[in-house]
């Protein structure tokens, strides 16, 4: 009973406390006026500068590319951790079946089959011309990755998994990660700063413009595709079924 | 109706993802709440630099826009894969505890630690 009691006026207190913070943070905010951000400066700049009409690809693929790199550090060791730790856990760890309970349904073969290509054409159009529209690698990765979880779904994490096995999959995320790294040590080599872009910028809103902003897409996507991919990998075979 | 905006529900979904994690006892709701609380921080943030019928940091050389400010958007996106990696990197922490102590009940996995660590002492002495 006390030990209830107890657990009772944690819980208050704990309540109390997020209301209090709720109303601070509210009251915190209401004195923050719109103004021109920092990002006055970038819009003004940026085609100029970095030469990519997306400004947001511009800020993160060459002003703050010191930002992304360390981000795709961040991925990398999610997926390391992910890949790593799950060996630890045994389970019951089942034969992976030919054909999974899923695909037994014709509906979701044949939607899987339809689908998956177009998913596949939408998100590598997101990574090719993120430097000009919305996207970029990230979104397009992720989405590359949620694509071929829809074949997964479809076809059994077996089918899929035989052409993207463990070997390819480390072997692909070394290429890219090495890719990556090794293209933003290369400026010294031509005489630029460290992480600058040593690439001729080219016509504003071309496709081939902006530098290696386009190179750096098809990089990342193609890491974020392969570390997602690593992952749900992982949790398919830990579970024997997609 | 002024008050009704991105950073305010941003605000109370944080406080909801806060005490989803303080007050649940299941560890997969816990994960829910953290993301909730990870996805409303990127709401405030993209809600700070949005302006009243600005349009997306895409220069078209149309005169006479108003850009909405892109340097939240660009350093957001640091924020959602960290926000992918934890979550991946917990869930499998909670498949983990869940193998040791077959339930994902916070308090009762805390009790049974509590219990093993006594019989530990007990064993020792």
């Amino acid at each position: 009973m006390i030990a209830g009691k107890r657990l009772t006026a944690q819980k208050t207190i704990a309540v109390i406390v997020a209301l209090v913070f709720l109303l601070v943070v509210l009251f915190s905010f209401s004195f923050i006026g719109k103004r021109p951000g920092a990002g006055e400066e970038f819009i003004r700049q940026g085609v100029e500068d970095t030469g990519a009409v997306n400004i947001v690809a511009a800020i993160y693929l060459n002003y703050r590319l010191f930002d992304t790199i360390f981000e795709i550090l961040v991925f990398a060791l999610a997926v390391i951790g992910v890949r790593f730790h799950l060996h630890a856990v045994k389970g019951k760890r089942p034969a992976l079946k030919e054909t999974p309970f899923l695909s037994e349904s014709n509906v979701v073969r044949v939607a899987g089959d339809l689908l998956a290509p177009v998913v596949a054409l939408i998100s590598l159009f997101l990574i090719v011309t993120g430097h000009l529209t919305p996207g970029g690698g990230f979104s397009g990765g992720a989405l590359l990755g949620t694509g071929i979880l829809l074949l997964a779904v479809a076809r059994g994490g077996e089918q899929v998994g035989r052409s993207l096995n463990d070997n390819v999959v480390d072997r692909l995320e070394q290429i890219f990660f090495v890719g990556i790294i090794a293209l933003s040590l290369l400026p010294p080599l031509f005489g630029r700063p460290l992480l600058a872009n040593f690439l001729p910028l080219g016509e504003p809103g071309h496709l081939l413009s902006s530098g290696w902003i386009p190179l750096y897409n098809l990089l990342i996507g193609g890491k974020v595709f392969i570390g997602i991919w690593a992952m749900i990998y992982c949790f398919i075979r830990h579970r024997g079924d997609v | 109706m002024e008050w009704i905006n991105g950073v305010t529900i941003g605000v109370v979904l944080f406080v909801i993802g806060l005490l989803t994690l303080m007050l649940r006892r299941d560890l997969i709701v816990k994960l829910l709440g953290l993301g909730l609380l990870n996805t409303s921080v990127i709401l405030v943030l993209i809600s700070l630099g949005y302006y009243t019928r600005g349009v997306a940091p895409i220069i078209t050389g149309k005169p006479e826009q108003i850009y909405i400010d892109p340097l939240p958007q660009a350093l957001v996106l640091s924020a959602i894969v960290i926000n992918l990696a934890i979550l991946a990197l917990s869930l499998v922490f909670v498949m983990i505890l869940m193998e040791r102590y077959h339930t994902t009940d916070s308090v009762k996995i805390a009790q049974q630690i509590e219990y093993e660590r006594s019989q530990e002492q007990a064993h020792i002495r």
